[in-house]
């Protein structure tokens, strides 16, 4: 069963987030991630990174075709984040549900207003530290790959990359197993 | 401390201590590093990446898929796809991932953080094709 949202609520979703406004900016919008599609807004400040998300998953099946809709909001401040499922509902007609949507939005944001640093529950497996110890290893050793393009470079610049390519590398290169050689 | 948390730790650890860092989850596509999958792949031991996909998308990329997708490369049980990698926790969770060749894929952007997740992920902004398919080509069931 593939899976095709309809134009005109992919354009409603899309409208109603580019018109958040409040410092939010849209990133990559409509891409589907593991069967999802996905909308995310995103706000930086000083302290925090803000979050919201609006999903849209096929939940039915060919005979009872329904959609599950969720919008979730939540905060990073690097360290520690947090994200809750502000609206979620099945359908079997996204319009009503875009009708609803600019309040649940509303909510989401002014939840979001009251969020600090401190209300930050959940601690990301690699602490900034340890993050930065480990980038700092790789620089040192040279083991680190030089990524082309992109607005924003990974935190460790990465050394010039040697003439005729792009990978600086100390240690020997492993051979490349026989199935990826022959399809490479 | 969960094997899923245990499994996410090692993999994010592994791109940090390549120069792979994962950026922060609010980087878009367009502005994540670009490598081929060769140098992915050179660099990460020939790890795969795995897609992860929900039951109606079963069939729907055996043959390659040039547009964009979102992998992995850390396995997660069903119960735990949801929460590592964010997704809307409704009635149907991923439950077979594709098991793609790093180094035939063409183009790789990232890595980055999952939105508010623990995960790391990677966008192939052209897919793949069905070379990079790892044999025997099809959706492994994850149990």
């Amino acid at each position: 069963m593939t899976f095709v949202l309809a134009e005109d609520v992919a354009t409603g979703i899309e409208h109603l987030l580019r018109h958040v406004g409040r410092g939010f900016e849209i990133v990559d919008p409509g891409v589907e991630r593991a069967g999802s599609i996905e909308w995310a807004l995103a706000r930086r400040s000083s302290t925090l990174a803000e979050a919201l998300v609006v999903a849209v998953t096929p939940a039915g099946n060919t005979e009872h075709p329904l959609v599950e809709v969720q919008l979730s909001a939540g905060a990073d401040d690097g360290d520690r984040f947090r994200r809750e499922v502000v609206y979620r509902d099945v359908v079997d007609d996204l319009d009503p549900v875009l009708a609803i949507l600019p309040a649940r939005v509303d909510a989401a944001l002014s939840w979001l207003a009251l969020l600090g640093p401190e209300d930050l529950l959940i601690p990301h497996l690699v602490p900034q530290q340890r993050r930065a110890l480990l980038e700092n290893s790789a620089a040192a050793a040279g083991t680190v790959l030089a990524g082309r393009g992109g607005d924003e470079a990974p935190r460790t610049a990465p050394p010039a990359a040697p003439e005729g390519g792009v990978v600086q590398r100390v240690k020997a290169k492993k051979a490349p197993r026989k199935s990826a050689a022959k399809r490479a | 401390m969960s094997v899923a948390e245990l499994a996410t730790l090692v993999d994010i650890e592994m791109l940090l201590a390549v120069g792979l860092t994962p950026s922060p989850w609010h980087v878009s596509t367009a502005a994540l590093p670009e490598y081929s999958g060769l140098e992915v792949a050179s660099v990460t031991g020939y790890r795969h990446l795995l897609r992860y996909l929900r039951p109606h998308q079963l069939g729907q990329f055996l043959d390659g898929s040039p547009r964009e997708h979102f992998v992995s490369p850390t396995p997660y049980a069903v119960e735990d796809s949801v929460r590592f990698l964010m997704l809307p926790d409704h009635l149907h969770p991923p439950r077979h991932v594709l098991v793609l060749e790093t180094a035939a894929i063409a183009r790789i952007r990232g890595p980055r953080m999952v939105r508010l997740g623990l995960g790391v992920e990677f966008v192939l902004p052209d897919g793949f094709t069905a070379e990079a398919l790892v044999p025997p080509g099809w959706e492994r069931e994850l149990r």
